[in-house]
């Protein structure tokens, strides 16, 4: 935990590995870094909990409007 | 105020949810004035052709209500959880260089429609002044389609400079049209009531059934036509809850119900143009109220139109460090250019193509849905959405899934086989499952079964958790 002063230990940083032939074994490519205010939103969505998309009542909604209703309307269309 | 910066709103990048202040009622009065516009007269009329208004109203009202729903599941779980919009949206399954094909078909269809509901602006503009005795009758008048275009333009860019604050502006403003149009309705309802029900579509085949399906089919298409404009509006709203009623409501409602104008003034009175019918319901007056309907519907329409489009455009590198103005100017350009150059022709030809278009995306659909709900459970890596780079979760083979392509491919094959969207020609299943729907699946299906291969070999970031069986296929 940072909060509380609490000393974080730095890990120690790591000796770097002999370098190898660069035509050899070439490295794979880094993506290219993202605009700081579109890393940031990313992080943000990251570091939150997920976030749901539709709860129960948006699907009692959904198939109410979306099927059963249309249904209904169908059958009495054909029936006018 | 949406609360957004005016970075967010005005980029394709994720919106945060404090961000996204748009409330169920801003959000119906928004999606309610894109959603009303003169193509629910070509609706109605289309439907008219082979249904009465009974019927052809119930048909009419299920099938948009059935596409509704459809570009919800599609579009709706990515846009809402991560502010993103429709094209955005496909990267997942697209791949993060193949969402240029659904790019591609968002620009066209709105820049197409915009263009055409933009002329239709300006003839119904120049109309009025005729109607009001402030302009002759005369050539003269065709001269200034051109010059009205591109003031539309212009106030259309300059409302769209404050971004998504810019459409709910707009939409505040036109959304009375609506209920006009409802008048409209009412009127021509309660004067001509005995007529309508005992009227003859001039175009009914002898089958029932097939008239049946094409008035579902025609309301299914429309409200699909949705798809490139719903996730720049959704992403708005901060939870999934906000946005199923006033999509469902407010989108998907106006459209049959405004629709019903074109159906009746088509079977009645032969025309269904309002400005046409409610001077002869009506007199000279109603039908300045009409021109002024149509006028402020197509206005608020092209506005939205252009805003979804501009934030598509986002998506692509080259546009994503411009200002917002340099993307406003590209989006409205064509329009400003066919409404200047080439009305009448573009007005002639181009709706057909505009048809064309519209096939994909009941496919898009299709393929959306599997990928969400089926293949991924719900799990999208945000991260991969705007990363292009080897490696990446949608990254796929050189940033293309050729699954996705095939899926779409294969429901368009399958929707034109059904049905010729220009001609109406249709093979025998058509009257039992409509084209749209038989496109989705089939789609969703060759998805679903691409997929399959694509997760076999490690690419497409598919949850461990989910393929259990299907990772041992």
């Amino acid at each position: 935990m940072i909060s509380g002063g609490f000393p974080i230990p730095m890990p120690k940083p790591i000796p770097a590995a002999p370098v190898a032939d660069a035509a050899s074994a070439p490295a794979p490519a880094l993506p290219p870094p993202l605009p700081p205010e579109l890393e940031a939103r990313i992080e943000e969505f990251e570091r939150a909990a997920p976030r749901p998309d539709f709860d129960g009542a948006s699907w009692f909604w959904m198939m109410l409007l979306g099927i059963a209703i249309p249904l209904a309307l169908l059958i009495v269309g054909w029936w006018a | 105020m949406t609360g957004a910066s005016p970075q967010a709103d005005e980029s394709a990048w994720p919106l945060l949810p404090k961000e996204r202040t748009w409330g169920a009622a801003r959000l119906t009065l928004t999606l309610a004035t894109t959603a009303a516009a003169t193509w629910c007269y070509l609706i109605g009329e289309s439907v008219g052709s082979y249904l009465g208004f009974i019927k052809g109203g119930l048909a009419l009202g299920a099938g948009c209500m059935i596409g509704m729903v459809l570009v919800l599941l599609a579009c709706g779980p990515a846009c809402v959880r991560f502010g993103i919009d429709s094209i955005a949206a496909t990267k997942p399954q697209f791949g993060s260089r193949g969402w240029v094909v659904p790019a591609a078909l968002q620009a066209v269809s709105i820049i197409g429609w915009n263009s055409l509901l933009i002329i239709f602006f300006a003839k119904s503009a120049v109309q009025l002044c005729v109607t009001l005795g402030l302009l002759d009758l005369g050539w003269r008048n065709t001269a200034l389609v051109p010059a009205l275009t591109v003031i539309a333009c212009a106030i259309i860019f300059l409302a769209l400079r404050r971004g998504a604050t810019g459409v709910s502006m707009v939409s505040n403003i036109l959304v009375a049209h609506v209920f006009i149009g409802l008048w409209m309705l009412y009127l021509l309802v309660s004067r001509r009531w005995p007529e309508l029900v005992a009227a003859q579509p001039p175009n009914a085949s002898p089958d029932r059934l097939w008239n049946y399906t094409t008035g579902i089919e025609l309301g299914i298409g429309a409200t699909l036509s949705w798809w490139p404009y719903i996730g720049a509006m959704i992403r708005m709203a901060p939870s999934g809850r906000t946005i199923v009623l006033p999509v469902m409501l407010g989108m998907a409602a106006p459209v049959p119900l405004l629709s019903l104008i074109g159906l009746a003034g088509s079977l009645v009175l032969k025309s269904s143009d309002p400005t046409e019918w409610l001077r002869v319901v009506g007199g000279p007056a109603y039908a300045i109220v009409s021109l002024t309907f149509v006028t402020a519907a197509n206005f608020g329409t092209t506005t939205a139109g252009i805003y979804a489009s501009a934030i598509g455009l986002r998506n692509f590198a080259v546009l994503q460090k411009r200002t917002w103005t340099t993307l406003l100017l590209i989006t409205i350009a064509p329009v400003a250019l066919v409404g200047i150059f080439i009305p009448e022709l573009f007005f002639a030809k181009f709706g057909n193509f505009l048809a064309l278009i519209g096939v994909a995306f009941a496919p898009m659909c299709g393929v959306q849905i599997v990928d969400y709900f089926v293949l991924r459970r719900g799990r999208i890596d945000l991260r991969a959405i705007y990363v292009d780079a080897p490696g990446q979760a949608y990254y796929f083979w050189r940033g293309i899934n050729p699954a996705a392509m095939i899926a779409l491919a294969a429901g368009c094959i399958t929707y034109i086989g059904l049905l010729n969207p220009l001609s109406y020609a249709s093979a025998a299943a058509y009257r039992y499952l409509t084209a749209s729907l038989p496109a989705a699946a089939a789609a969703g299906l060759v998805y679903f079964l691409g997929s399959l291969l694509v997760i076999r070999s490690g690419r497409g970031g598919y949850p461990r958790s989910l393929p259990g069986r299907l990772r041992q296929w």
